[in-house]
């Protein structure tokens, strides 16, 4: 036998599948939990066992209340998951925003989302690792306009390797960021990566059937950020909590609130979806004869 | 070693940055088509298994928070390797899941019986996810993207927000270590 050398190890090594029909099995249960996450929808519903990460405890006290959020998330994670990608007819205005959301949508708030790549070791990916699946989407709805300086403004550091890892051409703008190194810190990058990691906490106690325990961090959220990058997902999650605590007065006012200050919402189904949970425990509750 | 580019220098490589993966303005698009680019490259850096799904949901989730910073007229593969990168650096980071992340390089390869010559192949690739599981994470990364991706290394720099010729001496080490541990793990066997 030869003795290896590393260019044959490599070889051998880059014979392993890249394309992803090679992996579908494993496709189809991301896709499913990113659906889920990405819809924004329910956390934890026995009633949709399909779309629920393995490694995720399932259990919520509410969950018996929330049939009409498992049922849109279970729609589009269905659409999702059957490769067509056809969201528009599925789910409503919301669900079908969310899905598009991607590109147009994430272009949002530009400079604060873009620098917002920077470094933070807290970040997105590290942060409550125990569900991985709970994180919350940081988008920003389409409240400012778009701007076209997307990528001079990213910094490949710590967090967000994103746009200069992919444009190698040279900066004209946002320095730190040609050079890499990992310290870059602006202010709007570190309350960014803190907000998240907030929001990512209340996320996960309530898909582990905690609401209770993400109150916490939603309050913490509410004082150091009161106008933050992610206000209007720090409310839609408030709002899914407390209905998951039955606290529907609370949920019903703050939900109202949340429609009115922001009435076009990427959120607006995860709202609308919490007010019909209420309505038709409502409803149970007082059988109309 | 991983071609021609071995001892290219920087010139060259500044020439060579691939067209490759998808170029596409549509996250759907990018993880339709790039999922198992994010798989394979967690199974190269040591996240396999169901860990491995874990991972690349999060990745997905990291690259859909910031998929303003994409430019599309870029190679979607060196921005996707940044974010795997850090997601399996992190999760590596974690204590706990180093025992379950080493050590099950085989679970990977199909050990199932194959004619002779694929069964050799599925026998070496074992063996080389192996070897690679025994590098420092730094050099890991850059083999990994490097020689393993086939990511031009001023890529590489910038994926791993690290200077260039870091790259260079970080390569040159984990090719060394690499090859090393891989027929260290051949003599055993032949012991065995």
């Amino acid at each position: 036998m030869t003795p290896l050398d590393a260019s044959e190890l490599a070889a051998a090594l880059r014979e392993l599948p890249t394309e992803t029909a090679a992996y579908s099995n494993e496709q189809r249960r991301v896709r499913a939990r990113l659906a889920e996450n990405l819809v924004g929808s329910l956390g934890p519903s026995p009633e949709h066992p399909a779309s629920r990460p393995a490694t995720v405890p399932s259990s919520s006290p509410a969950a018996s209340g929330l049939r009409a959020a498992a049922r849109l998330s279970r729609t589009v994670a269905a659409a999702i998951v059957g490769g067509t990608l056809v969201v528009g007819a599925v789910a409503g205005v919301g669900a079908e925003r969310w899905l598009k959301a991607s590109r147009s949508v994430a272009l949002a708030p530009v400079t604060a989302r873009a620098v917002a790549a920077a470094p933070d070791t807290t970040g997105v990916v590290n942060a409550p690792r125990p569900a991985p699946s709970s994180a919350p989407i940081a988008l920003r709805p389409g409240v400012e306009l778009p701007s076209l300086v997307r990528s001079e403004n990213a910094t490949p550091s710590e967090s967000s390797p994103p746009a200069s890892a992919a444009t190698g051409a040279p900066k004209t703008q946002s320095t730190e960021g040609a050079t890499p190194s990992p310290k870059v810190a602006t202010s709007e990058v570190a309350s960014l990566s803190e907000e998240e990691r907030l929001l990512d906490l209340a996320r996960t106690a309530l898909t582990r059937g905690e609401p209770q325990a993400g109150l916490a961090p939603l309050a913490r959220h509410a004082v150091r950020f009161p106008n933050g990058q992610l206000v209007e997902e720090r409310e839609a999650l408030y709002i899914r909590i407390l209905v998951a605590l039955e606290r529907d007065g609370e949920a019903t006012v703050r939900a109202t609130a949340f429609r009115r200050r922001f009435p076009d919402s990427l959120f607006k189904t995860v709202v609308d979806n919490a007010l019909a949970t209420i309505s038709r425990r409502t409803d149970d509750a007082d059988p109309k004869p | 070693m991983a071609g021609p580019r071995h001892s290219s220098g920087v010139q060259k490589n500044l020439a060579l940055v691939p067209p490759v993966g998808t170029r596409s303005t549509d996250f759907r698009d990018v993880f339709e088509a790039e999922f198992g680019y994010v798989l394979r490259t967690l199974h190269f850096l040591g996240v396999r298994g169901a860990d491995a799904e874990d991972v690349a949901h999060d990745v997905f989730l990291a690259v859909f928070r910031h998929f303003a910073d994409y430019d599309p007229s870029r190679p979607v593969r060196p921005w996707l390797f940044a974010f795997t990168y850090r997601a399996a650096r992190d999760f590596r980071a974690l204590a706990r899941h180093r025992a379950t992340a080493l050590g099950d390089a085989e679970r990977f390869v199909d050990p199932s019986p194959l004619p002779d010559a694929l069964a050799m192949r599925a026998e070496l690739q074992a063996l080389a996810l192996r070897a690679l599981d025994v590098l420092d994470e730094d050099e890991r990364a850059v083999l990994v993207a490097h020689d393993l991706n086939e990511l031009a290394a001023p890529e590489v720099a910038r994926a791993l927000a690290v200077p260039l010729n870091t790259v260079y001496s970080r390569l040159r080490r984990a090719r060394s270590k690499f090859e090393a541990a891989a027929r260290r793990f051949r003599a055993q066997e032949k012991n065995q």
